[in-house]
């Protein structure tokens, strides 16, 4: 058992420092102090892949565009010309093929990034505080956590599961994706949803606080069983997967995509 | 009297007649044409009894045929009346059971919105048994996504008779502490079930100091109105 799991150990190793070492080869730091570039190359362009980024102090900028590179450059909000801790936060990246995690060790910095990626890509973005996210032009789908601030979606062909609590949540679909359910919950903020004619979806809206508006006709509350579930509920070109809004303090929209 | 039979003359005239008619002389074609004739009319005689023999053949290989058939739709039509209820059943358990590991695998799966989909899946199954509602929980508790929190919690509250629910949904309160949207809803849930055993944790949360400001206004006057 011994020498078995010593080896399985040493190859760990060995595929780490090949990481580490590959990240440093193909990537091309441009350390001008307050902006850091990352160049991440795909070698499967044409896969659908996948991105994580927990930023954990700033904003998450996204755009798909027709390229086979993943470009993230970040940069420091403030200027903190005193600071030690200026030029120590560092981005860094692993990957396994098309699953690319992008790491950001902000060191306490507000650190805003924006990644030019591939367009067919699923996205888990989170940022824990001080910033908006912001996806654009993206096929597949989109998941993203920002409970301080905004969350705002457009030109998006894919699903979306969002969460915020003191944010706004807009998001705008040019296709919505036939089986996968859509989600936006927030607390405080308002919830604006584009959805294109042909969509096919039972919709699930609630506010406590709130309004309601949707071009779509909608059922009053009350049809569901139990008084426990409040929903006003809408099937929408005969009914498909569920889209879900609720906030608190907030209004909901429902629009036409245009 | 010989002379004046007119019936004996006639004959008499008949014979003179015939003895006068020549004889034809037996030639090849008459002797071909006799056996054509022959030939014509034995195969006439086998033609027509065949032909319709071989009809009636085919009829009754038809009726045969048709007889199984009906036979068979007959006896399918009644078998499956005596068995559909007893097949019908397993297969509908057998397909419950896939339904159910298909959804406790995507429960699994690292997109939110294929969880989603499993717990709507579980949610939508009649009669759901203790695994399920203990997946449900454990969802509801551990899921690193506040929507996928939220869907278990909604899907939970469907079934608020039972008492392991119940008692998940109280027990779930201290957890929600990170998902302040599922802390919201399950507040707003306890108030409208009348819950009491949450009173305690819901006033340990109240102490929180960095608790969102509706989040704290809904569990005081949850508490106001449980106590």
């Amino acid at each position: 058992m011994k020498p078995f799991r010593a080896l399985v150990d040493h190859r760990l190793v060995v595929i780490r420092v090949l990481i580490l070492f590959g990240s440093v080869l193909f990537t091309n730091f441009q350390l001008s102090g307050q902006t850091q570039k990352v160049l991440i190359p795909l070698d499967q362009p044409d896969l659908s892949g996948r991105l994580t980024f927990d930023n954990p102090k700033g904003s998450i900028s996204v755009t798909g565009y027709d390229g086979n590179i993943i470009v993230v450059t970040a940069t420091a909000r403030f200027n903190q010309e005193d600071s030690k801790t200026q030029n120590d936060w560092k981005l860094t990246y692993d990957q396994q093929e098309t699953n690319v995690i992008l790491y950001c060790n902000a060191q306490g910095n507000t650190i805003d990034v924006d990644i030019k990626i591939p367009r067919h890509f699923t996205l888990q973005l989170r940022s824990r505080d001080n910033g908006d996210v912001i996806v654009i032009r993206i096929n597949g789908a989109i998941e993203v956590d920002n409970a301080q601030g905004s969350i705002m979606l457009d030109n998006i062909s894919g699903s979306a599961i969002l969460n915020s609590v003191y944010g706004n949540i807009t998001a705008r679909f040019k296709e919505v994706n036939p089986d996968d359910p859509i989600m936006a919950t927030t607390i405080e903020g308002d919830i604006e949803l584009s959805l294109p004619e042909a969509t096919h979806a039972n919709l699930k809206l609630n506010t406590s606080r709130g309004n309601i508006i949707s071009v779509f006709p909608l059922l009053e509350a009350g049809q569901e069983s139990s008084p426990l579930f409040d929903w006003k509920s809408s099937k929408i070109n005969g009914g498909g997967p569920e889209y879900i809004l609720r906030t608190y303090n907030g209004d909901i929209q429902i629009k036409r995509y245009l | 009297m010989e002379n004046t039979d007119p019936k004996r003359k006639e004959i008499e005239e008949a014979e003179r007649l015939l003895d006068q008619t020549p004889i034809p002389e037996l030639t090849e074609s008459l002797d071909r044409k006799f056996y054509d004739f022959l030939d014509a009319a034995i195969t006439t005689r086998d033609q027509f009894p065949q032909r319709s023999r071989t009809a009636l053949y085919w009829y009754a290989v038809a009726a045969g045929i048709a007889l199984f058939v009906m036979g068979w739709l007959g006896g399918s039509v009644l078998s499956t009346r005596n068995k559909s209820s007893v097949e019908i059943t397993g297969l509908s358990g057998e397909v419950r059971d896939l339904r159910e590991s298909l959804a406790l695998t995507m429960i699994q799966q690292p997109l939110p919105g294929k969880r989603i989909q499993a717990i709507n899946m579980l949610a939508d199954m009649k009669n759901p048994d203790d695994k399920i509602y203990a997946t449900l929980l454990s969802t509801l508790n551990h899921d690193p996504n506040d929507n996928v929190r939220l869907v278990a919690l909604e899907a939970l509250a469907k079934h608020v008779e039972n008492d392991q629910v119940m008692a998940g949904m109280v027990e779930a309160i201290g957890q929600q502490q990170t998902s302040p949207v599922v802390l919201l809803r399950l507040t707003e849930l306890m108030a409208l079930l009348g819950e009491k055993r949450a009173l305690p944790m819901l006033k340990s949360i109240l102490e929180k100091p960095d608790l969102n400001y509706n989040i704290k206004t809904q569990i005081y006057e949850t508490v106001q109105g449980l106590s």
